[in-house]
Parts: structure tokens; sequence; C-alpha cells
């Protein structure tokens, strides 16, 4: 089968779950003998999310270069669906769009199509983060627009106000009109030509499930073999201090470092044994059992895993999936994980590791001193860990289990809905 | 690329500094790069082994109260004759202090990672603060009357945000 990857924010390295998500997905499909082609325009005037290097993936791709004062959703439609076109697929799936996914959805919507969702793109328009004044936020877009509007010109009024809009998420905002009644429209009508929507947890699904023909959770997952120099904790040489580690976007408060530091706070009062590293550039703290690490690429993260003895997911939003709570367990490390979306289905609770309630610090340190203090339980953790990881979350296991029944699915589906009543 | 001999990173505020020099870095590997940041904000150790000259300052703040305090940072700025001097925001002091830097590409690495082109000279960075700020106010107009007095027709709609329609901001 002939597969059209679509991609607004792909970049390799990765800067976040979602590129490393695809990537994946499309190596694991071409693996299995599909014919696979990515579609991602890259931004020269970005310094962060610069695009790739075409020639360093594994599997074709195009690139067009689109300075991002000049991207406009329908300009950026049309770009993609000529050079789809020009490819001509059985299936597209679409990857991250943010708000531009329901024009990128118009525009190939000739196409059986997948659309993926990594975060609550679908549910909320104000930041996809589906979190307002401190808990889930009950309201989504396809039911209360209107709130939503609302709650998003609330949260964005001041940026728009100060900035002129020139951030790029703003920008991206105004720029599909995202705010405007016709976006709804918009919207919902283009959730309704997707044949497949996917998500990463049950309750994306039941938010989803009336508003468009099929909707599913494909789990992501780690390629096993990036870690297969792992290094069990009985194996490893003592150290005078055990480490606890917090990778990801680890800047973004709602990831929870905050958490973890008062945890840390709390721990370094009576005890100097541990270290806590994070791969953030901020050092909030200042005291040696801190250390920001700064952004690492994947192969250099894969390293801290080595280095590490527990590992800490302390997310306060309902992470929709919790990649680092998969790549800890692979690494044979116990992951203490909020009991939240994703990161909640992944840790088994002493099992694999601990769950604590969102925004509990004082709990999280309770964890952390049973753990500091008990090498062979974390041994236990960290081995079950790497067991259920290589069972369950190897990328192309996933891939094999979830995609065929899919793929066919959709392709049936997309040609009955494209040849009409 | 490889004309870039010296590059300035600004400091001011807030977090993000290593990824940038990191990019930075990246970019221009053979350039020269300072940071130029408050006294008060002492580097931590990626950033540190990231930068190749530290410019340390006195003051965090420049208000236009203290021109002196302005005088004395572009005057040690142009000293340095950078060829990019980089900012973390776009606010309208930032791009006046990156005007006066006498760099060639003045540009602004904002947290979302786009990079902004700076004025070059005082008037256009003037012009650009008044078209941003007037662009600004004028969008936010248009939408925040698009939002509240142009809904989705929605009959079981009902929420506290709802009913009260978006608020103007509190000056």
């Amino acid at each position: 089968m002939r597969i059209a990857f679509v991609d607004l924010l792909f970049a390799w390295p990765p800067p976040g779950g979602a590129q490393a998500d695809l990537y994946y997905t499309i190596n694991g499909l071409q693996n299995q003998g599909h014919d696979v082609h990515l579609f991602a325009p890259s931004y020269p005037d970005t310094w962060r999310h610069g695009g790739f290097d075409p020639g360093a993936l594994p599997f074709p791709s195009t690139s067009p270069s689109i300075p991002w004062d000049a991207v406009t959703p329908n300009r950026l439609a049309k770009t993609l669906r000529t050079q789809v076109d020009a490819w001509a697929p059985d299936v597209v799936f679409l990857g991250f769009a943010r708000y531009f996914k329901p024009y990128i959805i118009e525009a190939l919507a000739h196409y059986p199509l997948i659309s993926r969702y990594y975060m609550y793109e679908h549910i909320c328009i104000r930041d996809f983060y589906l979190y307002r004044e401190w808990q889930t936020c009950p309201n989504d877009f396809p039911r209360t627009p209107n709130v939503c509007r609302s709650c998003a010109m609330e949260c964005w009024g001041g940026e728009i106000v100060r900035t002129g809009p020139q951030t790029p998420y703003i920008a991206e905002l105004l720029r599909a009109g995202a705010l405007s009644p016709g976006y709804h429209r918009l919207f919902m009508g283009a959730l309704r030509k997707c044949d497949a929507v996917i998500v990463n947890n049950p309750m994306a699904v039941a938010r989803i499930e009336d508003y468009c023909p099929y909707a599913c959770v494909v789990p992501g997952g780690v390629m096993m073999e990036d870690y297969a120099g792992w290094l069990p904790l009985e194996e490893r040489p003592d150290r005078e201090r055990t480490v606890i580690l917090m990778t990801g976007r680890t800047d973004r408060p709602l990831k929870g470092m905050d958490v973890l530091v008062w945890a840390g706070k709390a721990l370094s009062r009576f005890r100097s044994d541990f270290e806590i590293w994070v791969t953030g550039d901020e050092d909030p703290v200042g005291e040696p059992w801190f250390k920001a690490c700064g952004w690492r690429n994947h192969s250099e993260v894969v390293e801290l895993y080595r280095e590490a003895d527990l590992v800490v997911a302390p997310s306060i939003w309902q992470e929709p999936y919790g990649l680092v709570a998969v790549e800890g367990m692979a690494a044979g490390r116990p992951v203490l994980a909020s009991r939240v979306g994703g990161l909640q289905t992944i840790v088994r609770h002493g099992e694999t590791g601990c769950l604590f309630e969102a925004e509990a610090s004082a709990e999280l340190a309770l964890y952390l001193e049973r753990l500091l203090d008990d090498p062979a339980e974390r041994q236990r953790m960290g081995r079950r860990g790497r067991e259920i990881a290589e069972a369950e979350y190897d990328w192309q296991q996933i891939i094999d289990d979830h995609y065929p029944p899919l793929l066919e699915r959709v392709a049936a589906d997309g040609a009955a809905r494209i040849a009409g009543p | 690329m490889s004309e870039v001999k010296k590059a300035g990173v600004f400091y001011s505020d807030g977090s993000g500094l290593a990824a940038r020099l990191q990019e930075l870095r990246r970019r221009h590997p053979e350039a020269h790069v300072t940071v130029i940041t408050p006294q008060h904000h002492s580097l931590n150790e990626l950033e540190a082994s990231l930068a190749d000259a530290v410019l340390e300052q006195p003051h965090a703040h420049y208000p236009i109260r203290e021109p002196g305090r302005l005088r004395d940072l572009v005057r040690q700025i142009r000293a340095e004759r950078f060829d990019v001097f980089v900012t973390m925001y776009p606010s309208p002091r930032l791009r006046l202090i990156a005007s006066m830097s006498g760099a060639r590409r003045p540009q602004c690495w904002t947290y979302e990672s786009r990079i902004i082109p700076l004025a070059r000279t005082l008037p256009g960075a003037v012009l650009a603060i008044a078209g941003r700020a007037l662009k600004g106010r004028l969008s936010y107009l248009y939408w925040w009357c698009r939002v509240r007095f142009h809904r989705v027709p929605m009959p079981g709609e009902v929420d506290k945000l709802d009913r009260t329609g978006p608020r103007l901001p509190r000056r």
C-alpha cells in the first residue's frame, strides 16, 4: 500500500514525542513492506523546529521550504495537495498540524484519511492541553465551541495585544481563523471526513467518537534496539549518589518539574545521597543535588537513562501518552509517574514503579525515599519494567498489532466515502 | 553562515538560554559567542560551557528615566562589533537595544523557536514597535468582537464563560 504521511511540524532530531511517534510509525510501516513517503514543510526562519535533513531519514521525504511569514493554511494545503497528488497514495496519514489540520484534511479528503492527534487538538483549541483552572477541562470544542472560543480569547488576548500578533502559536491561531464561527464548521466537517482518528488514551476517544466515523487508541512505543545496550541496575558500578532523572520538555510547567523540585527539597533536608537530573537548561534550585543537563538528542537521552537509577514523570495535566515512562522502562529503570492520562496506563503501581497523585510532591518524596533506601526493590521494578517494555512497547510490535487491520478498514471506508452515497 | 565571526546573546530574563546557545553553536561553529547578562544571573554549568565570553552588566533593567544605564550598555555592546546579536524576546525595549547594537544581523530568537529579524536602525525599531502595537490592538479588537458577537449556533451550550463572553483584559 502507498501511504503518504503529512506533518506540518516534523523535525528530526525530534523536539518532542509527537515527532518521534511519527518517525517510528513511518519506519515501522516501511518495514512491513508499505511504500511510504513523508511530506513535511520546513520553515527556514525558526531555530528549534528547523526541519530535518531528508538524506538522514531512513524513508523518502519531501520538505517544501516555506518562510513562516508566508505561511497561510490555504497556501500550505495547496502546496501539500499538489505534492501528495503527484505521488498518488492509497492512504494519507496526517500527523501534527495543530490549527491548520482541518484545512489540510479538506485539501486531501479525496484520499482515505487517518488523522493522528498527539495532544488534545481535537478537543481544545486554546492550547491543546485540555487543562483549565488546575483541572481537566470538562468542555470540548465540537460540543461547546463558544465556550472554547471565549476561553481561547481570554487566554491569548493579552499576547495578541503585546506581540502584535507575532509569536507562531498566536499567529497560527489567527491565520487559521480558529476563533471565527466558520472554523467550527470546517473543523466538524474535517472530523467527519477522517476515516479513522487515532488518539493516545481512552478519554480522548470518549470525547471524540460521536463526531467522527471511527476513533481508536494506538499507543506509542520505543525502538527496543535503541535500548539494546541497557544496563541492569544490579550490574551498574556503585555510585555515591543515586540519580533521579526527569526527561522531556521540562521547561513546560505542565510537565511538573516543580513537583519534583519540591520533593527534592524535602528529601535534601535529611539526606544527601541523591541527585536530580533534568533535561532542561533551567536550574531553579542552585543546590549541588540538582543538575540541569540541557536539551539532549535521542541518543544522548538513552545514555542519560543508563546513568540514572530512577525515572520520574511528574506531569500535572492529563498527559496524553507519556513516552518518557516507556523509555524509562525500556532502559530498565523504575518509573515514578503521576496518576494522569496515559501515564497511569503505562506504569504499574508497585510492579514497574509507583503512581502518585498529580502535584502531590509529598507523596512523590515518600516513594523516592522508599526507593532510595531499597536498591533491591529498584532492581526488581527496573527488570520488570524492561520485560513489559519488551513485550508491549516495542514499536515494530505496536505497528504490527495495530496498523494492518486499521489500514484495511480505512482503505475500504475511505473508498466508500469518496465514491459517495 | 561562515561569515559570522562574533555573535552576542543578550540574556535579560527567562529560560532557554542554553538551548539558544546550542543552536547558535550549531549554526555558526566558528563564531565567538558572548553572553551579555545581568550580574545577578550566574550562568549555570551548561550555559557557561557554551559561551566563549560573558559580559556581565550591573543592571537587569534599563528604564527610560535612567538613560545612563542604557548608554553604558550600548557602548559596551557596540565595542564588541557583533555580526549577529540575539535577544530572547521581541519586546520594545529589547528591539531598541538590538537596533543600537551595531550588529549586522540583530535577531530575536523567541521561545516558540521563531527567528524574527529586528530593525538595524533606531527609527526602524521605533516604527516596528509602533506598527506592532497598532496591529496587536486592532487584531485584538477584531477577534474580541468576532468571539463576543458572532456566535456558533449551539442551543444546548451552557457555561459560565459562555454567558459572559470573553472579558476585556485588566489594565
